[in-house]
């Protein structure tokens, strides 16, 4: 059967484990092309008005893999994380493309909740396994398989890799244009590692010299331990993993700069934002800046934002010497 | 006798067109602020033609820097020295008129800015997100609607006695909020005053979120014009805020002074001088069919010539901007993988 996979949301994290279980278990899989204008065109007339565009554009991957797949894979991410939830509208969209997509696309769904525990949480690709028809014990070999072939990925992301480089070959290693220092970026996986959302702010990076680090590069302890700086549980796992190794970078003093991608009208944004911002405030003052992104299409006013930001880091560089306020120089690399 | 070198600085932004001379102490010579009026092009040569008849005797233009949110427009007509953003423009500028100077406001015609200076270089800055609500444009329009001349917008909020509170987060919810207050009959001046401190309190909220705004603070751009926004920024922050003298052109100056600054390192300027601008300049745009995402790809020709040509995601359509002789470059696209 050939099972379609869309290029929207947690794909560029999930893809190797989705992928290689549906390949062990014999199907074929097909992905939508990376974003693009009649993607999201498609996904925003399909969805209705008041989602976020990551997942308008989820519609939209939907919609072009209609009429090549047999069936489309729709994880319906309940919890990634014992004790934490993550952003609401991944629990409701398999019910949201099935109202919102004309012509009725027939999707498979993947419940995933690791709410108890890990190890429950693997037991929906048993029942969808099943639903494909394969034996028990053929869909546990093929799981396995699956998340050693996730093992594998997620120690090249931890490694220092991005999705970016792994799923669509892009170069993005340090010094294209020199080598001028390292700007962390934050945000989610559907902004930063989508080249048409993000208006290719990676490569524009990297074309300008500079090394980027992202989210995905930060250790879960090293997360952990920044977060616990906080009375509370933060209980948005990307919330968490965003500020977290937003913190982490500040901390380890691995960036020079950070810009955050942001989503117009993102919940978890709204706080991981400005606890960060805060915390950069408070204690390392290091350029950071947030970029709002929606539908436009139009680049210029993000150019302007990051050719700005670039600017003033170098700017800042120049000056460094007299202008740490740690007394040490935190801007000259 | 070699003569005087001569610096300019062009500012295309939305809602206007801005031009400065300036000498080599950055002493300012000559200054337009033209309305592009939907046509920056036309605007554009008309104000280089301006410049050009009252450009003094003996001088000659030794650098040109290109600012504004049409930097690339303007660059293609005159090729320019120095192609650079706003806030740098900005910074620059007042870092030169004002350098003890910490926090810039600027409110031009479609986004507003604040710039924390520190030590003397750009140290912070943020940019409206995705609303124009409280940036000049909505501001004309709401003089345009009460039948004021935006000029006096100003000076009648000086005038009112109990400004009227307006919802300031959106600019639609403004104008229905001030309808409202109207059919209550509230005095045109309070209305106005009202505005003026909704603007300002939805900039600070939003623009000026977690700023450190400390003194000195200066205030720029188009609406620095208005001294009831002025007034209402002095309330709201119980300071005293500076309007620079050419508070309307000090991106321009700001990309004259990065010119100057490039020029001396470089040697020559690229500048086309003024007697290629007598040409017939056009802009013409197709869609690229070259993948889905159907590029709008907008091309400058003069004369018919290909001047410049950007637009498109993968780079693939970039011509730079500068090359008289017509052998243009194609710039190296990287198209996705």
């Amino acid at each position: 059967m050939k099972i379609g996979i869309p290029r929207a949301l947690l794909w560029s994290i999930y893809l190797p484990l989705w992928k290689a279980f549906f390949n062990e278990l014999g199907h074929e899989v097909v992905l939508s092309p990376p974003t693009n204008k009649k993607i999201l065109n498609d996904g925003v007339t399909a969805c209705v008005d008041d989602a976020c565009l990551p997942v308008k554009i989820m519609h939209g991957h939907v919609i072009d893999l209609m009429d090549r797949a047999d069936l489309i894979f729709i994880p319906r991410l309940i919890s990634i994380c014992p004790r934490e939830y993550i952003c609401p509208k991944f629990i409701g969209l398999p019910e949201m493309i099935r109202n919102s997509v004309a012509g009725g696309p027939k999707l498979l769904v993947l419940d995933f909740n690791a709410h108890k525990s890990i190890r429950h949480g693997y037991d929906g690709f048993i029942a969808i396994g099943r639903q494909l028809g394969a034996r028990e014990s053929a869909v546990r070999r093929a799981l396995a398989r699956a998340m050693k072939a996730q093992d594998e990925y997620t120690a090249r992301l931890l490694g220092g890799s991005n999705p970016l480089m792994l799923l669509e070959g892009m170069a993005l290693h340090a010094g294209i244009g020199g080598n001028k220092g390292t700007i962390g970026l934050i945000g989610h996986p559907y902004l930063l590692y989508d080249r048409f959302v993000s208006m290719d702010a990676c490569r524009k990076l990297a074309q300008m010299g500079y090394r980027l680090i992202f989210p995905e590069n930060i250790l879960p302890e090293q997360i952990e331990r920044t977060c616990s700086i906080y009375p509370k549980k933060l209980f948005w796992s990307y919330g968490k993993h965003l500020l977290g190794s937003g913190l982490a970078m500040l901390e380890k003093g691995m960036a020079d700069g950070i810009i955050v991608l942001s989503s117009f009208g993102c919940g978890i944004d709204s706080f991981m934002v400005e606890l960060l911002q805060r915390q950069n405030q408070r204690d390392f003052r290091i350029p950071l800046t947030v970029i709002t992104l929606d539908e436009h299409s139009g680049n210029a006013g993000f150019d302007t934002r990051l050719e700005a930001f670039v600017d003033m880091l170098e700017w800042r560089d120049h000056n460094g010497h007299y202008f740490s306020p740690h007394g040490e120089g935190l801007y000259i690399c | 006798m070699t003569g005087i070198d001569l610096y300019m600085g062009i500012d295309v932004g939305s809602v206007s067109v801005n031009i400065v001379l300036i000498d080599e102490k950055y002493n300012l010579l000559e200054k337009l602020y033209l309305r592009t009026q939907g046509r920056p092009i036309r605007i554009l040569k008309e104000g280089l033609e301006e410049i050009h008849q009252a450009l003094p005797l003996h001088s000659r233009i030794a650098g040109v820097g290109t600012t504004g949110s049409g930097r690339e427009l303007a660059n293609a007509i005159v090729s320019a020295d120095v192609v650079k953003n706003e806030i740098t423009a900005h910074g620059t500028a007042v870092l030169h008129y004002i350098p003890d100077a910490q926090t810039i406001l600027e409110i031009g015609g479609q986004d507003s800015k604040i710039i924390l200076l520190r030590n003397g270089v750009v140290s912070d800055f943020a940019m409206n997100t995705v609303c124009a609500a409280g940036t000049g444009s909505f501001l004309d329009r709401q003089a345009e609607r009460l039948g004021v001349p935006i000029q006096e917008f100003g000076a009648l909020a000086l005038r009112s006695a109990t400004p009227v509170r307006i919802a300031g987060r959106c600019a639609v919810f403004a104008e229905s909020d001030m309808i409202h207050k109207q059919q209550m009959g509230c005095s045109c001046e309070d209305i106005i005053k009202g505005l003026c401190d909704a603007l300002v309190r939805n900039y600070l909220n939003n623009v000026g979120k977690g700023k450190e705004i400390l003194p000195r603070i200066v205030f720029q751009g188009g609406v620095a014009a208005n001294v009831g926004i002025v007034k209402a920024f002095e309330e709201a922050l119980d300071q005293p805020v500076i309007v620079p003298e050419h508070f309307d052109v000090m991106g321009a100056i700001g990309a004259g002074i990065l010119a100057h600054r490039k020029t001396s390192r470089t040697g020559d300027t690229r500048f086309c001088g003024f007697n290629s601008l007598r040409g017939d300049f056009a802009a013409r745009t197709f869609e690229c069919k070259g993948c889905t995402n159907l590029c709008e790809i907008v091309e400058i020709l003069s004369d018919g010539k290909l001047r410049a040509r950007w637009g498109g995601r993968c780079g693939k359509w970039s011509v730079a901007a500068g090359d008289e002789t017509g052998s243009l470059s194609v710039a190296q696209g990287s198209p996705s993988a």
